[in-house]
């Protein structure tokens, strides 16, 4: 019995400390960067002002957007969603909703709607999709194309939209997302910014969690914070995400990732690139990945893909756990299936700072860290119980983990108190401090579970998305959300 | 951001790094040293006492920045209606002795609380104009508060620099504008823009067309915003700016002030623009050609147009179908209907577009190309004809 204990104490000592100076090197990264983001965003003075946002609107020189929609089984919000994007204040866009062979009567919903017509308009690009069944534009003076195509999924009918966009810009939205009037004009600055050359490729903003604002129309009319949960819970992790990383990593032009809930790319790069790819469920993350690589390859051509900091785009957090940890796997599949495919990248200065460090954090601490923390309550636990690791190593890893955690959330909730402000109500405040110090008994630990799961359903291949079932954004959605 | 700024970031982290290390180890030598044995605890608890510490204290500042906003607010809202007041009487009162009286308690409100004159004044400019607001912008100078704002002009916050400007910006005639010219070379955009806009409401010819000038150096951002403010002024710059811009040698230059015009869409006359069609670099063609319906309609520029139709530049040939719809060059039919069989798409569209604006001699090669087994060009000729008749339709409902 002793000589077990000798061997398997030593051992589980050893590996309870090696996961605990990751996860001390994971928060400290992440502090770092949390403060870069605090400075670059201080010296963020890009802001629009109102006056400037008002010429903006009435400008004819912006760049024309073609606002790309892709719309699988939407027929409980497309209209309203549509009707808040043809509304939004950009002085030369168009909306192309792309209906991906949807079967609740989402087209029939549109035809009668907007009164459209069968058009003969041809698509001006070559990428591959599925069948397009029709295309059909309004009788009315209303600049939407409504594409009709086979079932193919997103991707696929996101190339289809770009196939039918006619304008340099393409903005991408989920159908269920809600985007704040000026959304567009914010995400357009870093392309109207440009000097000389056209070095902006993509640009995205901050997304944020819709549950406890009220919504009218397909707009925000009040900003609140989540009464559920788990939505709060949510609501702090989108913070911490956009606040606490992107800036960061659009200060050292490595993001990678726009979310897939509204991004704005500049459509040459994106057919240059060859579109969105099919077989991948993060085909957000995916192609960000795919435009560094392409721009950076042989000497790198100067670009920029940049994170705005502006809040642009509400999306409904899921209210279940079983959502959740579909919209989790399939999140967590998309990180994995990214960084294999683009492998090469990993390490090699060619890609710069993208290769050097975002690709590793990724891989290090995005992929890896869920199961490593995983791995660390296990042993932790299990050792504690068995006597082979003793108390202040116990208390050492949960500090770094779970402690850390809770610095961390209340730090990104305090960045935004400082600088975006957007929830009026101290009470909301508060409730959302509460959610930053009680996410990280429980719920963290559940998605690590789920997460290192994700990564095992990833190695073995799976790339099913999940049911994406639809009736209305105030009413309950099973798989609601973009990634953050 | 430029360099300086992206190291000025690097080193504000750093130094937090810094300060933050110092921190962790002073409470770890203070508390957690001889108290905890495990070395890395220790420093672990110090960091979770350090950063709770920061936390805490960034919140009470938060707070107590919003308590003293809402103070001064409320310090405000008590002295507003008065202050108002004794602006109103300085700018009305006909008998000099109560005028003097409203002015001596300006100046000692200014004294002391100048916050609250500097808002009252800028609420008040807003909704006032003629004798007044040149009685109300003389005060301002003589109690110093236009001074406090030449003074922010000079700070090292942007964000005050832009606010300096938008007040400056609201006093009449040339009070202000000394300034608001040193602006223009302010190095953040927002400023220029705030300044540009600011000058542009005047009448100075020479101030329109700095402004000009600036617009066709700055960025896009910059020109969008102002582009709008100078379409009034178009017909006065097209005297000597714009010529000068397009006789100018940097080709950039020439495309932006070629852009400016074709945004304004105003009938100008601007002979330089017809030599511009034969230039040597391919994005001057082309911008130019988008303007041609805009400037002129000479015999000249429907040849250079027809030339530009068999340009090999792809963009010069766009932009010169679009040109020839636009005029309505019946010479071009032939050659557009040649590029409505083009590879590239987007140039078969737009000659498409082009043969519906000729009148029926296009609308009947678009059906003959309908008719005919070419299929692609069937389908952008198509797509031209419905769009052609949809509008008409639409304007005819109209």
């Amino acid at each position: 019995m002793s000589g077990v204990y000798d061997l398997l104490a030593p051992t589980f000592q050893w590996a309870t400390k090696a996961i605990v100076a990751y996860m001390i090197g994971i928060s400290l990264i992440y502090f770092v960067m949390m403060i870069l983001g605090f400075f670059a965003l201080r010296r963020y003075h890009g802001r629009l002002l109102r006056s400037e946002r008002d010429a903006l609107f009435r400008s004819s020189i912006v760049p024309r957007i073609s606002v790309l929609v892709p719309a699988y089984n939407e027929a409980g919000t497309i209209l309203d969603s549509v009707k808040a994007l043809l509304t939004l204040r950009y002085p030369n866009h168009e909306v192309v909703v792309v209906n991906d062979g949807s079967v609740d009567g989402t087209l029939e919903r549109l035809i009668e709607e907007f009164r459209l017509y069968r058009s003969s308009r041809v698509p001006t690009g070559d990428l591959d999709t599925s069948r397009i069944r029709a295309v059909y534009e309004s009788l009315d003076p209303i600049p939407l194309v409504v594409v009709d195509k086979d079932n193919g999924g997103k991707s696929d009918a996101l190339n289809a939209g770009l196939n039918h966009s006619r304008a340099p810009i393409v903005a991408v939205v989920d159908a269920d997302s809600i985007l704040e009037p000026d959304s567009l004009l914010h995400v357009m600055k870093p392309f109207l910014a440009d000097g000389e050359v056209d070095h902006t490729l993509a640009s995205g903003g901050i997304v944020r969690v819709a549950n406890g604002c009220r919504i009218e129309h397909g707009r925000i009319v009040e900003v609140g914070a989540p009464s559920s949960v788990l939505a709060g819970f949510q609501a702090i992790e989108y913070l911490r995400a956009f606040l606490g990383g992107r800036i960061a990593y659009s200060f050292l032009n490595s993001l990678l990732v726009i979310s897939g809930a509204f991004g704005v790319f500049r459509r040459t790069a994106v057919v240059e690139a060859g579109g969105f790819l099919l077989d991948t469920v993060g085909e957000d993350m995916e192609l960000v990945v795919r435009l560094h690589r392409r721009w950076r390859r042989g000497g790198g051509r100067d670009y920029r893909i940049v994170f705005v900091p502006e809040p642009v785009s509400w999306t409904e957090a899921p209210e279940s756990f079983e959502v959740l940890n579909r919209q989790r796997n399939r999140w967590q599949r998309g990180l994995v299936e990214s960084l294999w495919r683009h492998r090469r990248m990993m390490l090699n200065p060619r890609y710069g700072v993208v290769g050097m460090f975002a690709f590793p954090y990724f891989l290090l601490f995005e992929m890896l860290g869920p199961t490593v923390e995983l791995a660390g309550y296990l042993l932790t636990g299990v050792g504690l119980a068995a006597g082979f690791v003793p108390l202040h190593l116990a208390l050492l890893f949960f500090f770094v983990s779970v402690g850390f955690g809770v610095l961390l959330s209340l730090s990104s909730l305090l960045l935004e108190e400082l600088t975006v402000r957007r929830y009026p109500r101290p009470a909301d405040v508060g409730r959302l401090f509460l959610a930053a110090v009680v996410e990280n008994f429980g719920l963290r630990q559940l998605l690590t579970v789920w997460r290192t799961k994700a990564l095992f359903d990833a190695l073995r291949g799976d790339r099913s998305w999940g049911e994406m079932e639809r009736v209305g954004f105030r009413a309950s959605k099973p798989d609601a959300g973009a990634a953050p | 951001m430029d360099r300086r700024t992206n190291l000025t970031i690097w080193l504000q982290t750093l130094t937090v790094l810094v300060v933050y290390g110092a921190a962790i180890g002073l409470v770890h030598r203070v508390w957690f040293s001889g108290v905890v044995d495990s070395l890395v605890l220790a420093l672990v608890l110090a960091f979770a006492v350090v950063q709770s510490i920061a936390i805490a204290t960034l919140l009470l500042a938060l707070v107590v920045s919003k308590v003293i906003v809402g103070r001064r607010e409320r310090r405000f809202r008590k002295v507003e209606p008065v202050v108002r007041d004794l602006l109103v009487d300085w700018m009305t009162e006909p008998e000099p002795s109560e005028a003097e009286r409203a002015r001596g308690e300006i100046e000692s409100f200014a004294d002391r609380q100048p916050d609250a004159v500097e808002r009252c004044a800028v609420d008040l400019i807003a909704s006032i104009s003629g004798s007044e607001l040149v009685r109300l912008s003389d005060l301002l100078v003589e109690i110093g508060i236009v001074e406090r704002w030449s003074r922010r002009f000079r700070s090292r916050d942007p964000e005050r620099r832009r606010m300096a400007v938008n007040r400056l910006a609201r006093l009449p005639g040339e009070r202000g504008n000394g300034v608001l010219r040193d602006a223009l070379r302010d190095p953040e955009a927002s400023v220029r823009i705030e300044a540009a806009r600011a000058l542009l409401t005047g009448d100075g010819i020479a101030d329109i067309e700095r402004i000009f000038h600036l617009a066709v150096t700055e960025s896009l951002l910059v020109r969008a915003v102002l582009v709008e403010d100078l379409r009034p002024h178009a017909i006065r710059l097209a005297e000597q700016a714009i010529p000068r811009a397009l006789a100018g040698g940097d080709p950039r230059e020439v495309v932006v002030a070629l852009e400016m015009i074709e945004a304004w869409q105003k009938s100008l006359s601007v002979p330089a623009v017809a030599p511009l069609l034969r230039h040597p670099r391919p994005e001057v063609r082309a911008r130019a050609l988008r303007v041609v319906p805009y400037v002129s309609g000479s015999v000249e520029v429907e040849g250079d147009t027809l030339a530009g139709l068999a340009d090999p530049h792809p963009g010069v040939r766009l932009a010169a179908a679009r040109a020839a719809g636009r005029i309505g060059i019946e010479a071009a039919i032939p050659a557009l209907e040649r590029l409505l069989h083009s590879r590239d798409r987007e140039l078969a569209v737009a000659a498409a577009y082009a043969l519906a604006e000729l009148g029926d001699g296009g609308a009947d090669r678009l059906e003959a190309a309908v008719r005919s087994n070419h299929s692609a060009g069937a389908a952008v000729a198509l797509e031209a004809l419905e769009r052609f008749r949809t509008d008409r339709l639409r304007r005819a409902r109209v």
